[in-house]
């Protein structure tokens, strides 16, 4: 009797510990959730719920003639090429790492830095190197001769994507090259002297037996790259909070954000929900992709 | 012939070490570039750029930096505001993670799968569906004017299902033993989670600690969306300082600096769990 007592408060307690996260999801997710699914058919001006009338689908319509929010979705595509350079940058480095290097560790304690530094301050260094009259970068380029005018990289429509670029590939190697790494490890050895004994290049073995081994590191790279181009903010509000040359710096969040910001000067929240919306469907979509392509092409032995 | 093989290795060898070290220097160069600039003279960064600064150093930049300036949050401010601000639904948010993932590897009671299959799927939904109705809300309760710091603290105490998943397999690795153990001597399970849980499972808290931390630290969304200009982090601190600065780089590269020095030095210092966390992390997916 005792005994099955102690039982019953035991599976209480368990219950109420394994339940806490989720609590903290339905107070702090899924109400804003559910709320969201009801502004976004609403309109309101700035933050005053009390004005919302229904407009149906007409949030939608709106958003979809917005030039600005498809330039904006439209710009992911940029941010996304930077992440697969990025990606495939990363697997060239930590192949050379796997080759049995000296000081493989200090290599790759090298490459993580970024990672570890404040988006906003490795944003201000590169608005530091591309600065138009005293920067590093223009005035190397014309010393040597290559450039005899600066060249306004943050102010002009055909350099500014450069620059981004640079700076996107730059800040995102080092997480991926922790996890290749790692993944590399795991590749057994015997394959490739197998394969070695059989007359395969180091090249085509690598293609061979490395690449689809790792497949599935690459695989989760590539999403939660894709995950995060969705999601790209902080590296452009900082360099160009204007929304750069024709726009070219403004992302879907960005957008969002810049809506949010003016509730107080009357911006239509229901629209801003309504994007809210629409991005989170794209990342589900991704995410569920994800799931069914990994079966198809990644490699799980 | 065993020349020619010689050779190849020392070609091969020369290839793999340059493309490291190219790499290498394409990380560290900016870097050198911002701390060097952050040391001239304001006079020398107006002009030609020159590596090597000919009018000599100087610790002006960060004595701007480090400058109290009215009406907005100076850098050191910033610093004890962001600790603030986030040690607390880290350490929270750490325990409550810690303590759910207990009860679903120790612990016996119906429904845990249902519960475990529910937790993980809540990482499914993107953050930014609640962004604008989580506004909303926390402006209904009257929180974003009087306390806006809540909306950063609050939701992380709860603990999140990425680390509920980590902690989990930490967990896994105790034997059952160790746990019955506990029991036979009269413990409750939550004495058992703190007396013999917690202090086996100490590395993986530091590498979920140490993502967690510096998550928080360098997070600038949250922050921008809830904090006013009297109330900062030190990074919305740092982008408005440099915005002030306009123009004047050895103090805007100073205060940058002076904001990932925190940053750099825990990853210095505790590398192993840094790693640890992430590729933990990576291998699930």
């Amino acid at each position: 009797m005792k005994q099955k007592r102690r039982l019953r408060k035991e599976e209480v307690q368990g219950i109420v510990f394994a339940n806490i996260p989720l609590l903290g999801f339905c107070l702090f997710g899924l109400i804003p959730l559910l709320l969201s699914l009801y502004l976004c058919f609403n309109t309101f001006k700035g933050l005053r719920l009390h004005t919302a009338k229904f407009v149906g689908f007409e949030n939608f319509v709106e958003i979809f003639q917005d030039e600005l929010f498809w330039q904006s979705l439209g710009n992911t595509w940029f941010v996304l090429l930077a992440t697969v350079t990025a990606l495939i940058l990363s697997i060239v480095i930590s192949a050379l790492i796997a080759t049995n290097v000296r000081g493989a560790k200090g290599f790759k304690a090298i490459y993580f830095v970024p990672y570890v530094c404040s988006m906003v301050a490795i944003t201000f260094m590169w608005k530091w190197i591309y600065d138009y009259n005293y920067g590093m970068l223009n005035t190397t380029l014309m010393d040597w001769g290559w450039i005899s005018e600066p060249i306004d990289w943050l102010g002009s429509a055909e350099f500014y994507r450069v620059a981004m670029f640079i700076l996107l590939v730059w800040s995102s190697t080092g997480f991926n090259i922790i996890l290749l790494t790692a993944a590399l490890i795991g590749v057994p050895r015997e394959l490739h002297e197998a394969a070695e004994i059989d007359g395969a290049g180091e090249v085509k073995r690598f293609f061979k037996i490395t690449l689809p081994l790792i497949s599935p590191t690459i695989f989760y790279l590539l999403v939660t790259g894709l995950i995060g181009s969705l999601q790209e903010f902080t590296r452009f509000q900082v360099m160009t909070p204007d929304g750069g040359p024709g726009y070219q710096g403004m992302t879907v969040v960005f957008y969002l954000y810049k809506q949010l910001f003016n509730a107080s000067g009357g911006s239509d929240l229901g629209v801003a929900s309504a994007m809210g919306w629409i991005i989170a469907v794209l990342i589900t979509i991704v995410t569920v992709l994800n799931f069914r392509m990994q079966r198809k092409w990644v490699n799980y032995d | 012939m065993i020349k020619a093989k010689r050779r190849k290795e020392l070609l091969r060898k020369i290839i793999i070490y340059s493309g490291l070290i190219l790499f290498a220097l394409f990380v560290l160069v900016p870097f050198a570039i911002m701390l060097i600039s952050s040391f001239k003279h304001k006079e020398e960064t107006i002009g030609s750029f020159t590596w090597w600064p000919k009018m000599g150093f100087t610790l002006q930049g960060y004595i701007n930096a480090f400058e109290k300036v009215a009406s907005s949050t100076s850098i050191v401010e910033g610093f004890f505001n962001t600790l603030w601000i986030i040690i607390p639904p880290t350490v929270l948010g750490l325990l409550t993670s810690t303590l759910a993932a207990y009860a679903f590897a120790k612990m016996r009671f119906r429904g845990k799968n249902v519960m475990f299959g529910l937790l993980i799927a809540t990482m499914m939904v993107p953050g930014i569906a609640t962004l604008v109705p989580s506004y909303i809300i926390w402006d209904y309760l009257g929180v974003t004017v009087n306390a806006p710091f809540v909306p950063l603290m609050i939701p992380g105490m709860f603990g999140a299902a990425a680390c509920v998943f980590f902690m989990r397999q930490a967990i896994y690795a105790i034997p059952d033993s160790v746990i019955e153990a506990s029991r036979i001597d009269g413990i409750g399970p939550f004495g058992c989670f703190v007396r013999i849980v917690l202090p086996l499972v100490k590395p993986a808290l530091l590498s979920q600690g140490v993502l967690g931390f510096v998550g928080g630290y360098n997070d600038y969304f949250g922050p921008l969306i809830y904090l006013k200009s009297d109330y900062q982090t030190l990074q919305i601190a740092v982008s408005v300082f440099s915005d002030r600065y306009s123009g004047d780089w050895p103090s805007i590269l100073a205060a940058n600096i002076v904001a990932i020095i925190p940053t750099v030095l825990i990853y210095i210092f505790v590398q192993k769990y840094f790693i640890e966390g992430i590729t933990a992390g990576g291998e699930k997916g």
